[in-house]
């Protein structure tokens, strides 16, 4: 356990600053015992409860003699002090006693002066700055209707493409499959054959017919202007994937 | 409302049988709060193995495609109640790429559609001034 100043943490140094002595104007100072390895709110140890430290030995004769040092010390240093004070003083009056009318008059005239290349060195940078501050309003401005504008594109796009679907769908609803209509489809549907079983060249276009490849046709080559056809587009394929790296 | 495709595999039947069959499974989505948008119908053929189904084999179907919209959490009744039709052999769900999203689903609506906050807030209130 050891005996600290409190004002080693921030919130320490706030609540010191809060109670502030009227008279120095400088925060009490708060002693507090921490306990470093423990948790700041543990309570004083069991066995330290009825424990007072030992006041430390002080010879009588060694504080006297501190005693009377330190009040000869206190007072060289004012005397010190006090001249210096003197001393400033004295140099500042002779600094302006020794001047004449004339110097005054030349120092009150290069001050005037001075002000005067001051304002106007303000005024020019007042221009300056008055000119910069404009021209980034004005960017600014541009900035925001050029956001204006975009949001307003594609507000009207997207309200486009929202027409788009709608119109699609409304377009779609007039074919939906209802109750009523139910058994006619479901005829149509079985009386038309759907089929996928095709090929196709790499521009999406469809070679031969799934339906000839069922039943008898079944494990035969395609007809023979399939064939002719797909000889002749070769070289047009080939080509397309030309830039493409060929793996094997 | 998700795009889905059905892929139905449907026992070799007469064609007065399939029409019933496909006309209870389509019964099944609608009462669902689905849509059907359209049937198509790929013809009997042969199995690429053997399947099979509510303890038969099969060598041979009739395949059948369902293309319609339909709420996830609907899905899975469809399907239970799909695979317990004596006549299906495989019910199969697909989701489709493009699906119909509404368009005002993000940002304000261009036709005043509430937001679905907005929407319960006036619910709430209507409910209130009919109970006063």
């Amino acid at each position: 356990m050891f005996n600290r100043i409190k004002c080693a943490s921030n919130l320490a140094k706030q609540k010191c600053m809060q109670h502030e002595n009227i008279e120095t104007g400088l925060p009490w100072v708060v002693s507090q015992s921490i306990r470093h390895r423990m948790w700041r709110t543990a309570p004083k140890n069991k066995s330290k409860i009825f424990y007072v430290p030992e006041p430390k030995h002080e010879d009588p004769e060694e504080h006297e003699e501190l005693k009377a040092r330190y009040r000869v010390y206190r007072a060289t240093m004012k005397a010190i002090r006090s001249k210096f004070y003197k001393d400033n003083q004295v140099f500042m009056e002779t600094m302006t006693a020794g001047k004449s009318d004339e110097d005054i008059a030349t120092e009150d005239r290069e001050h005037i002066e001075n002000l005067e290349i001051n304002d106007k060195w303000n005024q020019a940078i007042a221009l300056e700055r008055k000119a910069f501050e404009e021209q980034r309003r004005l960017k600014e401005e541009r900035k925001k209707l050029l956001y204006l504008y975009n949001e307003e594109k594609k507000r009207l796009k997207r309200q486009q493409r929202a027409e788009e679907i709608v119109q699609r769908e409304m377009e779609a609803s007039k074919t939906f499959i209802t109750k009523e209509n139910l058994d006619s489809v479901i005829e149509q549907a079985l009386n038309s054959k759907q089929d996928y079983n095709f090929a196709i060249d790499p521009q999406g276009q469809r070679i031969g017919q799934g339906s000839e490849m069922e039943g008898e046709n079944k494990g035969k080559p395609h007809s023979l202007k399939d064939l002719e056809d797909f000889d002749r587009n070769k070289q047009e394929w080939e080509k397309d994937f030309a830039h493409a790296p060929r793996k094997l | 409302m998700p795009q889905y495709e059905l892929c139905l595999i449907y026992k070799a039947l007469q064609r007065p049988l399939l029409h019933t069959a496909i006309k209870r499974t389509a019964e099944t989505i609608l009462e669902r709060g689905g849509i059907i948008r359209s049937f198509e119908n790929l013809g009997k053929r042969a199995l690429p193995y053997k399947m099979s189904a509510h303890k038969e084999r099969h060598t041979e179907g009739n395949y059948f495609i369902v293309n319609f919209d339909s709420s996830g959490k609907q899905l899975e009744h469809m399907k239970e109640y799909l695979e317990r039709d004596i006549d299906v052999i495989r019910p199969s769900f697909l989701r489709k790429e493009k699906e119909f999203r509404r368009p005002c689903l993000d940002g304000p609506c261009f036709w005043g559609e509430l937001t679905e906050e907005k929407s319960k807030e006036v619910k709430r209130f209507m409910g209130k001034t009919e109970k006063l």
